[in-house]
């Protein structure tokens, strides 16, 4: 990747204080010192376990949530301090497409009125040419102008997350965040909105932070791949490098726990022993460590433990958060050869 | 799984149909449903959102939700004809020969029951000869064998205090502890994580090797069936559209619509493609079901064939191919050659 | 098993429209009886409601007096249908500046929450701790009894409750994904409160109000019985039962007279709160 980014996040850190009152209360740190960058017209992928800390990204990038820490820049412009005018013009620049489609709507507006919001707040448009542009934009999406008079409770999954890519796309932003916008839809669906989004990049040349834990969906959509762990970035570069020579020991464990789809092939997935929650972590070293299985091999080294390993370029042009990234061997036919575990 | 084959039928269903009667209208959301299911194995089902998966289920289970009604049909488990049972036979048989494992265990476990009082409810229940001092010892040991880390720790508590994981794990140790002859397991992995999806899936193996249970596995995904299944049932519109091996169905569909679903999954490696093939249009209407094929609207294999009036006037039977394979396709077996990819 | 079965057939199923129930149908038609009652009961009804005429005490129905004379002879339908405008006037009035107090109070505590939501939930709660008729007693005190008192007091007995069930529907409200995509594509807060968060209260506000309606017409006879509400000879139903107390023992049928109008009436308010919150629960899972 070259040129200019249009999005570039730095050292972000967001910490949650968990739920009750006191001065007890611990906080979860969701987002741990994570930087990035998108590029024109590029998708960037964000993939990680259940917690690991997408949805916080998104939110932060799209101004739902405040940094704890770190620097979130569009086009070179910090987005903290934005205020009045500046702020509703980032509107137009970022938006976001929302995980559960049933929620993402108000049931008791039409999508009309739903659609209607974007032209209005930012006095794009009214009247007939409101009219008009709605009209295009729903034809735009796949869906028909007579469904403008219907609530969204009265769509299907699939039509429902058509209209939030639409809500999104009519302020034309230069960068959508879109938090697993297809999961929980039937394969079929899923492949026809995926294809949209497809189309929509092609012809608008929009850049996108598309999170998924659906790595077939990742991997048909983004040209560049990020695998979070525990709120940390453990790795990032090119999808094929990503797939077919991931370096961090987490990364091959997911790859290897995709279903690969080989019939015949029987069960061949990667299983990692243990949970998320049941390694708490350690502050100073690695997250991944309770789990890792290079650790184990190279009899735990307590480097693993007591020094967070940093984001260092690994072979294939991506880059990698382990210390021992050099010394694997490279895993044969794109399948991790990891198993076992705590536990 | 070679002896698979030959061993004996756990589960025999037979033109099962299951009918929701709403206002006036009547939705045939299971319409003719057969299939076998033998001991040691397992079988996948497998068809989009609404195509009468979880009713199919429901029914074997004798637990579909009103205003829905079994209105044809025979279910036999082992030698016992679950329509002659009253409910309260009904009730004994699950869980003991016949145990659920739901999508959301999250939703399925009572939150407010530690978790070893409620592994410890189905033992009271279906187990009441064993001892109670030896309960908390057998509950350890399900809890154990399903690969909860720490069980001692776990039993004492609620079910949010575990993660989506664990608590699969601990509705799987519900569905397995009293050794089931069938386990019927409604998108066990669904809403997990494709770390934690693998282990659950190695753990409905193990139990399979294990106990040699029968696994009736109902999901969409059939990357995941071609890895586990042994058979796969392919339902569409109520109906079974196609049965057969695993290996066999997802390496040459027979019926064009597993061809479309197959073709639906986005390739992994590789450069990507420009677009994923998709199926046009929608499933039809339930309360009225079109007459001929009811994949025919959106069937490619019948455009390609220059749209026969056959397909949209009559309705084609489950043909079985003599080999363990069956189609519901007045084509079967053009499906694979006249698809170009 | 029960349970875990509940949960599986996940999917929003199509609600099919029901027929309409029984006890709609009843609550709606004792609901237009009393409206007419409000309306043209007067007019219907021609008499004076005010005209005393001792000779003519305590006559029984018929005649051009439908229900019968009071202690004064004069009409009791007419006082009734008097009455019906005097205590709607006053149940409305009261949920009206409820409603007023609490929506705006509750939208603004329960959007904005930090310091705002602490000390107006902690004023509220006060409130709160204070028995309503207390509330209603004090204001009655304060001004004295009148019809606009009797709408003061009972406005201000309602809304703390109110304005704390607004508050926990707009903290509900609030964190749904439909109020993050309004906030991300640029819509002020009044805008957010305006699209998203009024239009939800919207089925809530329509039960609570049939609830208080109920609540206030009760609440107006209560307050009238002790003498604390609309004043006798003004008409009222309140009113007029504190007039038939005093005859209680002797002529029953009074009481029962100036009881059944609002044992229908609130009876009425009830079912169709009731009716409107399955309907409008309904909607939303439909
Ligand atoms: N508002 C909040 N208050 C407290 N903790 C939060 C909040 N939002 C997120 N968290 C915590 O932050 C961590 C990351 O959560 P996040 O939702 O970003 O994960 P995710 O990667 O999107 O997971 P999923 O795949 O389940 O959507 C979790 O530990 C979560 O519990
Ligand atoms: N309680 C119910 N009332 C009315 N119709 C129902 C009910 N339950 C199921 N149906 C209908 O039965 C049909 C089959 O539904 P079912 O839940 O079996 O689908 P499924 O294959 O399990 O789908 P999914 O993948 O979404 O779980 C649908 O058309 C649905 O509308
Ligand atoms: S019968 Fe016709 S429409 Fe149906 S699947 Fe076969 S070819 Fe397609
Ligand atoms: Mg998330
Ligand atoms: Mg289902």
């Amino acid at each position: 990747m070259s040129g200019e980014s249009l999005l570039s996040v730095r050292g972000l850190v967001k910490d949650f204080r968990e739920r009750g009152f006191g001065p007890g209360r611990t906080a979860v740190r969701a987002v741990d010192d994570v930087s990035f960058d998108v590029y024109p017209g590029e998708t960037l992928g964000l993939v990680g376990e259940s917690g690991s800390g997408k949805t916080t990204i998104g939110r932060l990038i799209v101004r739902l949530e405040e940094p704890t820490a770190g620097r979130i820049e569009l086009r070179g412009q910090d987005l903290r301090g934005l205020s009045g005018r500046r702020s509703l013009e980032f509107r137009r620049d970022v938006q976001m497409i929302f995980q559960n489609t049933q929620n993402a709507f108000n049931p008791r507006r039409t999508v009309r009125s739903v659609l209607s919001d974007p032209y209005q707040i930012h006095r794009l448009a009214s009247g007939a040419e409101l009219e008009e542009r709605i009209g295009g934009l729903l034809r735009r999406v796949g869906l028909t102008t007579p469904m403008l008079d219907r609530y969204p409770q009265q769509f299907s999954g699939g039509q429902r997350q058509r209209l939030g890519i639409a809500r999104a796309l009519a302020v034309q932003p230069a960068l959508v965040v879109a938090d697993e916008p297809v999961s929980g839809l039937d394969v079929s669906v899923q492949a026809q909105v995926l294809n949209l989004f497809a189309e929509l990049r092609r012809e608008l040349g929009l850049a996108m932070l598309f999170i998924s834990h659906d790595l077939r969906a990742v991997y048909f959509l983004c040209e560049r791949i990020a695998v979070l762990y525990l709120g940390r970035l453990v790795e990032i570069g090119p999808r094929r490098t990503l797939l077919e020579d991931p370096v961090h020991p987490y990364t091959r464990a997911l790859i290897g726990s995709i279903p690969a789809f080989r019939p015949g092939g029987g069960f061949t997935r990667t299983v990692i022993k243990g949970e998320i929650s049941d390694s708490e972590p350690v502050k100073a070293g690695c997250h991944f460590a309770p789990r890792c299985a290079r650790w184990r091999e190279l009899g735990q080294p307590a480097r693993c433990r007591e020094e967070r390993p940093l984001l260092r370029p690994a072979a294939g042009g991506g880059l990698a958060a382990c210390h021992f990234a050099e010394s694997s061997p490279r895993p044969l036919d794109g399948v991790a050869e990891l198993a076992g575990g705590i536990g | 799984m070679n002896d698979v084959k030959t061993a004996e039928t756990v589960l025999r269903v037979r033109d099962l149909a299951v009918e929701f009667s709403l206002r006036g209208s009547v939705a045939r959301a299971v319409d003719g449903v057969g299939f076998e299911v033998r001991a040691g194995e397992i079988v996948g089902m497998v068809g989009e959102s609404g195509s009468g998966k979880s009713v199919t289920m429901l029914a074997l289970l004798g637990l579909v939700p009103r205003p829905g009604r079994v209105v044809a049909g025979s279910v036999r488990l082992r030698d016992i004809e679950l329509g002659a049972l009253s409910l309260r036979e009904l009730a004994r048989l699950r869980g003991r020969q016949m145990a659920l494992i739901p999508s959301d265990a999250g939703a399925a476990l009572n939150p407010v029951t530690r978790i070893g009082s409620q592994v410890g409810e189905g033992l009271a229940a279906h187990l009441p000869e064993l001892p109670r001092a030896e309960r908390p010892a057998r509950i350890l040991d399900i809890l154990k064998r399903v690969g909860l880390p720490r069980p001692e720790q776990q039993v004492r508590r609620y079910p949010h205090e575990l993660s989506g994981g664990m608590q699969q794990r601990v509705a799987v140790a519900m569905g397995v502890q009293l050794g089931p002859d069938l386990l019927i397991a409604d998108e066990p992995t669904t809403a997990l994580d494709v770390t934690i999806q693998a282990q659950i899936l190695q753990l409905l193996l193990d139990v399979r090797e294990q106990s040699g249970t029968s696994i009736l596995f109902i999901t969409h995904d059939m990357t995941t069936v071609a890895e586990i299944c042994d058979r796969v049932l392919v339902m569409y519109a109520g109906q079974i559209v196609e049965s057969g091996p695993v290996v066999d169905v997802c390496t040459a569909p027979a019926h064009p619509y597993t061809r479309a679903l197959l073709d639906a999954i986005p390739p992994l490696g590789g450069d990507p493609p420009e677009r994923l093939t998709t199926i046009p249009g929608a499933p039809p209407d339930p309360r009225a079901w079109p007459a001929g094929c009811r994949f025919a609207e959106r069937c490619r294999l019948r455009e390609q064939l220059g749209n026969p009036d056959k397909c949209t006037s009559l309705a084609p039977e489950l043909a079985s191919d003599g080999a363990g394979r069956r189609s519901r396709c007045h084509f079967t077996g053009s499906a694979a050659e006249a698809v170009v990819r | 098993m029960k349970t875990q079965v509940a949960v599986l057939v996940t999917e929003p199923r199509p609600a099919a429209r029901r027929r309409v129930p029984l006890l709609t149908t009843v609550g709606a038609s004792l609901g237009l009886l009393v409206l007419l009652t409000i309306v043209i009961g007067p007019w219907l009804i021609g008499q004076d409601p005010y005209a005393i005429d001792i000779g003519n005490r305590f006559a029984g129905p018929g005649g051009a007096h439908w229900l019968g004379t009071d202690e004064l002879g004069r009409d009791v339908a007419s006082r009734i249908a008097y009455g019906a405008r005097a205590t709607a006037l006053i149940a409305v009035g009261a949920v009206a500046i409820a409603t007023a107090i609490a929506i705006p109070l509750g939208v603004l505590t329960g959007f904005l929450g930090g310091w705002v939501d602490l000390v107006v939930t902690r004023v509220v709660d006060l409130f709160f701790a204070i028995p309503s008729l207390l509330v209603a007693i004090g204001v009655i005190g304060l001004f004295g009894a009148s019809v606009t008192t009797t709408v003061l007091a009972l406005g201000l007995s309602y809304w703390p409750f109110y304005t704390r069930l607004i508050r926990s529907a707009v903290v509900g409200l609030r964190s749904r994904p439909n109020v993050d995509a309004a906030r991300v594509l640029g819509a002020s807060r009044l805008r957010v409160i305006r699209t998203e968060i009024l239009t939800g209260l919207v089925p809530l506000v329509l039960v609570q109000t049939t609830v208080l309606l109920g609540f206030a017409i009760l609440d107006e006879a209560a307050l009238g019985f002790l003498g604390l509400g609309v004043q006798p000879p003004q008409a009222s139903w309140g009113s007029r039962l504190a007039e038939s107390r005093e005859f209680i023992l002797v002529h029953p049928e009074l009481a029962l007279v100036a009881g059944v109008p609002i044992v229908l009436a609130v009876f009425a308010m009830n079912l169709l709160s009731d009716s409107l919150r399955d309907r409008l629960d309904a909607k939303r899972t439909g």
